[in-house]
């Protein structure tokens, strides 16, 4: 890409030359001064192409009042689900997202390990000479499953204590302790359903280039191992290369923010 | 500081205006217009160097222009988020930059670099659990070579060394400038010391962005900048410059989601907020 910002910007920066000649070379006139106007306008055009060279030629071709950079989805997944893959030009680039485990909190920690901490972050982002991007995230959590597993319990205890009711000789004690347990999954189900729960990800990803999906999948692979190596000797952690399904939750906004929540974040936010 | 590669575009360009402009006499009548056009020329040139963040999103509003940077994506006219639509909801993704290089590098002794870092898991912890919606902090990072950066640093020491002799041996030494240079020199020193206590200089691209979810398009661009807002309250206590992201630096940020550049060269000089 870069080439073609420099051809881009070397044809635009030669017609602002060319007019600013061939002006020169004419008399005083409004063509004269037309074409100097127009030496301008390219000089202008030839600097601008220093950030927004992307966009020329989508602008070019915009239908009504949108340009399209690119039409196609912006990563696909590699076959083992473990990297995504994208194409710019000839080449195809892969990149892979490592899983820092630390679960420990400074709340635990002495001042002493809360500075030993600090120091071995400042060697992890020194870890590599090629970029890396080190995140930490938070998930709207998906608790689906969690909510589908409290109804369930629920459902359960309401048919305990309508067959406790039911039953002629029940003790007042175990029709007491059936409706407590009734009102205990009630609440929590409320509780759970009506709250947002965060979940919080760190990780590294590392961006590899090649000529074709498997050679930016294997470039990528490398770099991953030595950052993972790194992670675990500075750490002493485990660390693991993240893959599908939960590399969705890293990149797409919807995997950020499950469906079935959506209710309770917009509410959230008013 | 501007880079080579702008300072070539932005030489070029202007020359081929000066040309204009030093041969503006020979418009007879149109003379003046020329004139004028040229030093707006120029003026243009450096406002798309240095604001390009308020002219691009001006330009995309008045053609109410918007960009659709991948499928399923789009960056509205205002420029100021990337918008996601599925499941007939709307995704919309925000950007502010978030340097922290300021919070712990610029300190003039080690000993105060110590009580920030013993701090700063705390503080972290602390802004991270006031937040409640989805965020990342997102640092991109890069390691340079030890060797050419002490010798990048000694030298500036030398400079200021020479600086703050030549002021105390002048006729009339100002204190003002004394402190100043003793404040430089003295965070020089304390980076030094850093790297011979073993730890290497990194090149760094720090953004927080954040997802807001809405059921119109208006409505998730609102949510996201009410949650962008909440935020910038939340990291004040870690003495950060946070600004909003506009304009083109969305896209390349938007990007990065997926891929980052190479080099860190090419990154950093996309970045204009960041220099």
């Amino acid at each position: 890409m870069p080439n073609f910002q420099i051809l881009i910007f070397g044809i635009f920066a030669t017609a602002a030359f060319a007019f600013a000649i061939v002006a020169s070379t004419f008399p005083a006139s409004l063509l004269k001064f037309v074409l100097g106007l127009l030496a301008i306008f390219f000089a202008v055009l030839a600097f601008s192409m220093r950030y927004y060279y992307y966009i020329v030629i989508p602008f070019i071709h915009a239908k009504g009042k949108t340009i399209l950079l690119d039409e196609k989805e912006p990563f696909i997944i590699a076959p083992n689900g473990n990297a995504i893959i994208g194409k710019e030009g000839e080449f195809t680039y892969a990149t892979m997202f490592i899983r820092i485990p630390i679960y420990s909190s400074s709340t635990e920690m002495s001042e002493e390990e809360r500075y030993d901490f600090s120091n071995l972050f400042s060697k992890l982002v020194s870890l590599s000479k090629n970029p890396i991007k080190i995140t930490t995230q938070l998930n709207i959590l998906n608790k689906d499953d969690y909510i589908n597993k409290l109804r369930d319990k629920l459902n359960d205890a309401e048919t305990r204590y309508n067959t406790i009711l039911s039953k002629k000789d029940a003790k007042p004690a175990e029709v007491e302790r059936a409706k407590g347990e009734v009102t205990m999954w009630h609440n929590l189900l409320d509780t759970v359903s009506n709250s947002n729960s965060l979940i919080a990800i760190s990780y590294a990803s590392v961006t590899a280039m090649g000529g074709n999906d498997e050679e930016a999948i294997n470039l990528a692979m490398q770099s991953a191992n030595e950052i993972m190596a790194g992670i675990n000797s500075i750490y002493g952690v485990v660390s693991d290369i993240i893959s599908t399904p939960e590399l969705l939750m890293l990149i797409e906004p919807d995997y950020m923010i499950p469906f079935s929540t959506i209710n309770q974040q917009i509410k959230g936010v008013e | 500081m501007m880079d080579e590669t702008t300072l070539i575009y932005i030489s070029v360009s202007a020359m081929a205006i000066l040309l204009v402009l030093v041969d503006a006499t020979t418009y007879g009548i149109f003379a003046i217009l020329i004139a004028v056009f040229a030093i707006i020329g120029i003026f243009i040139i450096l406002l798309i160097n240095y604001a390009d963040f308020i002219i691009f999103p001006l330009i995309t509003r008045i053609l109410k222009m918007r960009i659709i940077p991948a499928k399923n994506y789009y960056i509205p006219k205002e420029q100021d988020c990337v918008i996601k639509s599925a499941n007939g909801v709307y995704y919309a993704t925000g950007y502010l930059t978030a340097n922290l290089y300021n919070y712990v590098f610029t300190s003039e002794e080690s000993e105060e670099n110590e009580t920030l870092l013993i701090s700063a898991p705390t503080r972290w912890e602390r802004a991270l659990m006031s937040i409640k919606f989805p965020f990342k902090y997102n640092l991109i990072v890069a390691a340079q070579d030890v060797q050419s950066y002490r010798d990048e640093l000694e030298g500036k020491l030398s400079l200021l060394n020479f600086k703050l002799s030549r002021e105390l041996s002048s006729g009339n030494p100002s204190q003002m400038t004394i402190d100043d240079l003793q404040r430089q020199i003295r965070i020089v020193q304390a980076r030094i010391d850093r790297l011979s206590s073993g730890e290497k200089p990194i090149q760094s691209l720090m953004y927080i962005e954040s997802t807001a979810v809405g059921v119109s398009e208006k409505a998730a661009r609102d949510a996201l900048s009410n949650q962008l807002r909440q935020i910038q309250t939340v990291m004040s206590g870690f003495d950060l410059s946070i600004t909003r992201i506009t304009g083109r630096e969305l896209y390349y940020l938007f990007k990065f989601n997926y891929f980052i550049p190479a080099s860190m060269r090419d990154l950093m000089s996309l970045f204009s907020y960041q220099k």
